[in-house]
């Protein structure tokens, strides 16, 4: 019995020293990439190293703005777009969104990492820091802005019920989507929109909603370069939405 | 040779032609002249858009190639094969195009200047009407509604021009952006929309123009509030826009108003977690004196104010009158006095008692330095806007800190009072033994007031005015008593209010809102009456009182001259010799180091008191 009870603690503690020293290993692959100020970059580039931007954004974002000669690499179209990664392992890949931080399990990342490129960062603060830096971006095909109207969250319900025939779309990623959306909006991500959006009804009044309010005016501006005549969107997105849920100010 | 004549002609003839060509395509693109460049561009260009209203537009002296520069070749233009490229209107709109490239809609959204002047083919320069041009621009993107729920649009579209245009709050072409994960752009833009509603609000001839107060701005700036803003400490406090949020301000039974209590516990609940729900009733912008609006923290005021005035007025009075009386005997009637009794050199080698055990002595140096400490950390707040404040509240090294060191001075003195209230209990029941601790209250070892004190302050007046002998002392003099005792009503209202205002969440369950406005009134003014108290009063009683002057050191060093004993507290020798108590209580002069640290740490204490006074009432009187 003693014996017993011996070799059961024996296996107990065994247990533990496997979780402990096989924790850190299964938790390697998700270590955080560090994050580099824009300063730190161009002094990077000051010093001939081989830095490489990669934009995360959306397609219609990146070519809209960039910072120079960044590759285009939406995190969702990996699949498709990985063979632009450079040939150099050893390059410092720099990536960066527009309007939307750098997830941990950005698909491009990832693929980087699987690629054995050692020297990976995230721009701090994004494409917004770049420019508030003062430094230059360019644009390869911008999308001219059309003014249109917006709704307030606390105007939707009413707007919905003068608009019967109007249509959500929801330009988030399909987790974000499937986490939670308002009722009856669809969602065509905003990486995806430029080969979607001919499948809109041309007839019928689009309401666009992104996550926080940012997405949505460049998706809209889109929309309506391309013919769609009555496109709205929500102020302040589905983080506002949800304030407004919850008894916030309108 | 005929040949070659005719040759050389059909050269020259098709030179010229080309030359004529060429000289008629550049003038079209590059040299054309105002009223000749657009109609060669438009017999192209021939949209409305371009004709409509160019020549008469800001634009009209310019050429097309003025901002399409990069046309160099019509030909290819014209076949579609040479695009022109990005006009770029910083050439001219230098200062303008730098400004914007901090402006959010560039930043956030990568505008563009014809993004929101799509009609540049026909801007005119808007003039008096600029204002609501704006607000027509904007509201073409933002939601339209957010503006005409704040009570300045219906002003500015009536044709008020003191009526805020978006531009006033928000700024045109450098809106700034914050990002609200950066504390540092969460202070920035607290301190941008406080001044911008400042600049209206605070603007005594708009004010009246429009008839509104600004009082709004002027009690803001009395709170907590203001003042910590003011001083240089936004990070912390509630700016305007932090509870007037975004353009919902309206009346507040309107729900969809900021001011509205619903809206308001939103607004709270940013900074201040877990209160109750009366803690809205806190006034934003108290009125101390108007006793309608807010009737109990009138009254506070007016109590504080009597308060302070009587005890001035009685202890100022007694002061100066001292002052005459022993500067009289001093100097007018050459008499001797305590001076050369009590401050020669010799008073060394005489007997002493002693007066003051060490733990009262350590006691004493603890109350100093917590004193001191909450002075120079909270009358720069009070006094945010006199030149010192800033100076003094750097010294610590910035506000925030500056509050810790308030708090934990705060914490040392409500020790100390906590530590004397057990001491004196000790006093009154020792051991447990409750039979005669009403003589022992009254008694002549007691820091409670008698009737002998009363009679001691009648007979103090009579020796002012030379009708009387100064009156026998015992241990303790009444002014000493009114220190000791103070001290008890001080720690319950400054100290009192001062936990209030540190944890206004917890006493919301307590006491409503507003009873945080009574009691930053009873916090401010309490603290002007200790500080101004100590420093005058005290100050004048202890040390500067010209038979003591510079400096009473007994309370550092713990000993007491025997012969200061007879003169100053008869009644207390009398006592001592009749009890066969004296003997035991003989010590021999204070030591060096004794000395030293009674000279240094008093001389010095008393100075900074003196100076601290000195910037307080410049402070009070011209800020």
């Amino acid at each position: 019995m003693t014996r017993y009870k011996m070799r059961m603690i024996k296996l107990f503690i065994a247990t533990i020293l496997l979780v402990v020293f096989t924790a850190p290993a299964a938790g390697a692959d998700q270590k955080p990439l560090p994050r580099i100020e824009p300063r730190a970059v161009v002094r990077m580039i000051d010093n001939r190293e081989n830095v490489i931007f990669i934009n995360i954004s959306s397609p219609l974002e990146c070519m809209d703005i960039r910072i120079p000669n960044s590759l285009c690499v939406a995190c969702e179209e990996t699949g498709e777009e990985s063979s632009v990664l450079p040939q150099d392992r050893n390059a410092r890949l720099v990536f960066y969104g527009g309007n939307t931080p750098v997830e941990a399990d950005c698909g491009t990342i990832r693929q980087a990492q699987r690629q054995g490129f050692a020297n990976l960062y995230i721009l701090k603060g994004g494409l917004t820091a770049w420019k508030r830096a003062g430094y230059e971006v360019e644009s390869v095909n911008r999308i001219p802005r059309v003014p249109g109207p917006a709704l307030k969250p606390g105007s939707l319900k009413s707007w919905l019920n003068s608009e019967p025939r109007a249509l959500i779309i929801d330009v988030r990623t399909p987790v974000a989507y499937q986490s939670n959306h308002i009722a009856d909006a669809v969602n065509i991500p905003l990486v995806s929109l430029h080969r979607t959006y001919q499948d809109l009804p041309w007839d019928r009044p689009l309401l666009v909603i992104d996550a926080d309010g940012s997405r949505s005016f460049l998706a809209a501006s889109y929309l309506r370069r391309k013919g769609f005549e009555n496109v709205r969107r929500l102020e302040g997105g589905m983080a506002a939405w949800q304030v407004w849920n919850k008894g916030g100010a309108p | 040779m005929r040949n070659r004549s005719s040759i050389r002609r059909g050269l020259c003839f098709a030179m010229l032609v080309c030359f004529a060509l060429g000289m008629i395509l550049a003038a079209g693109i590059v040299q054309a002249d105002p009223s000749g460049a657009p109609r060669n561009c438009q017999s192209c260009h021939d949209y409305t858009l371009y004709k409509a209203g160019f020549q008469t537009s800001a634009h009209g002296n310019n050429t097309c190639a003025s901002c399409h520069t990069n046309i160099t070749d019509l030909r290819l233009h014209m076949t579609g094969e040479s695009k022109p490229g990005q006009v770029n209107c910083g050439s001219c709109h230098r200062d303008i195009t730098s400004r914007f490239r901090k402006d959010v809609h560039y930043i956030k959204q990568n505008f563009q200047c014809q993004d929101c002047h799509q009609n540049i083919h026909s801007i005119r320069k808007s003039g008096e009407g600029l204002r609501v041009a704006v607000v027509e621009n904007c509201s073409q993107c933002h939601s339209r509604e957010d503006y005409t729920l704040l009570g300045h649009s219906g002003a500015l579209l009536k044709g008020n021009a003191d009526a805020a245009a978006c531009t006033d709050c928000h700024g045109l072409h450098n809106t700034p952006y914050y990002d609200p994960s950066l504390e540092r752009d969460n202070t920035a833009a607290r301190e941008n929309y406080t001044r911008r509603c400042r600049s209206c609000h605070a603007d005594a001839k708009m004010a009246k123009r429009n008839r509104f107060s600004t009082k709004t701005v002027a009690s803001y700036d009395e709170t907590y509030h203001g003042k910590v803003l003011n001083i240089g400490f936004p990070q912390r406090v509630a700016g305007c826009a932090d509870c007037h949020l975004g353009h919902n301000i309206l009346a507040k039974n309107d729900l969809r108003s900021a001011m509205h209590p619903v809206n308001m516990r939103a607004a709270c609940k940013e900074c201040h977690k877990g209160f109750h729900d009366r803690f809205v009733s806190f006034e934003a912008h108290p009125d101390p004196l108007d006793p309608k609006r807010s009737p109990v923290l009138y009254w506070t005021n007016v109590l504080m104010i009597a308060l302070l005035g009587g005890t001035f007025a009685f202890f100022w009075l007694h002061t100066i009158l001292w002052w005459r009386r022993t500067y009289c005997d001093k100097c007018c009637e050459g008499k001797a006095g305590f001076v050369e009794k009590t401050i020669i050199p010799e008073c060394r080698e005489e007997k002493q008692i002693q007066r003051f055990p060490v733990r009262d002595r350590i006691m004493h140096v603890l109350l100093i330095m917590s004193f001191f400490t909450l002075v120079m950390t909270g009358f720069p707040i009070k006094y945010y806007d006199s030149p010192w404040a800033k100076i003094l509240i750097n010294l610590w090294g910035g506000a925030y800190r500056a509050g810790i060191f308030h708090r934990i001075a705060a914490l040392l003195l409500c020790g100390l009072f906590l530590y004397t209230l057990w001491l004196s209990l000790q006093f009154l029941f020792p051991k447990k033994q409750f039979r005669g601790s009403l003589q022992r209250l009254f008694g002549p070892d007691s820091l409670f007031p008698n009737f002998k004190d009363l009679r001691d302050i009648i007979g103090m007046f009579k020796w002012f005015f030379e009708k009387g002998d100064m009156p026998k002392f015992d241990r303790w003099t009444y002014w000493e008593k009114f220190d000791f005792l103070a001290v008890f009503w001080g720690m319950t209202a400054i100290g009192g209010s001062g936990f209030m205002l540190w944890f206004p969440e917890g006493f919301s369950y307590l006491f409503p809102g507003w009873m945080i406005n009574v009691a930053t009134v009873i916090h401010s003014e309490e603290a002007f009456l200790a500080a101004i108290f100590i420093f005058t009063v005290h100050f004048f009683n202890n040390h500067l009182v010209p038979n003591k002057f510079p400096l009473e050191p007994n309370i550092f060093t713990g000993r007491y001259r025997l012969d200061a004993l007879m003169h100053e507290r008869p009644l207390e020798y009398e006592r001592l010799v009749a009890e066969d108590r004296l003997d035991a209580m003989k010590r021999e002069g204070p030591g060096f180091w004794a000395q030293l640290f009674a000279s240094v740490f008093g001389l010095a204490s008393l100075m900074l008191g003196l100076l601290l006074t000195g910037l307080i009432f410049w402070a009070a009187l011209f800020y």
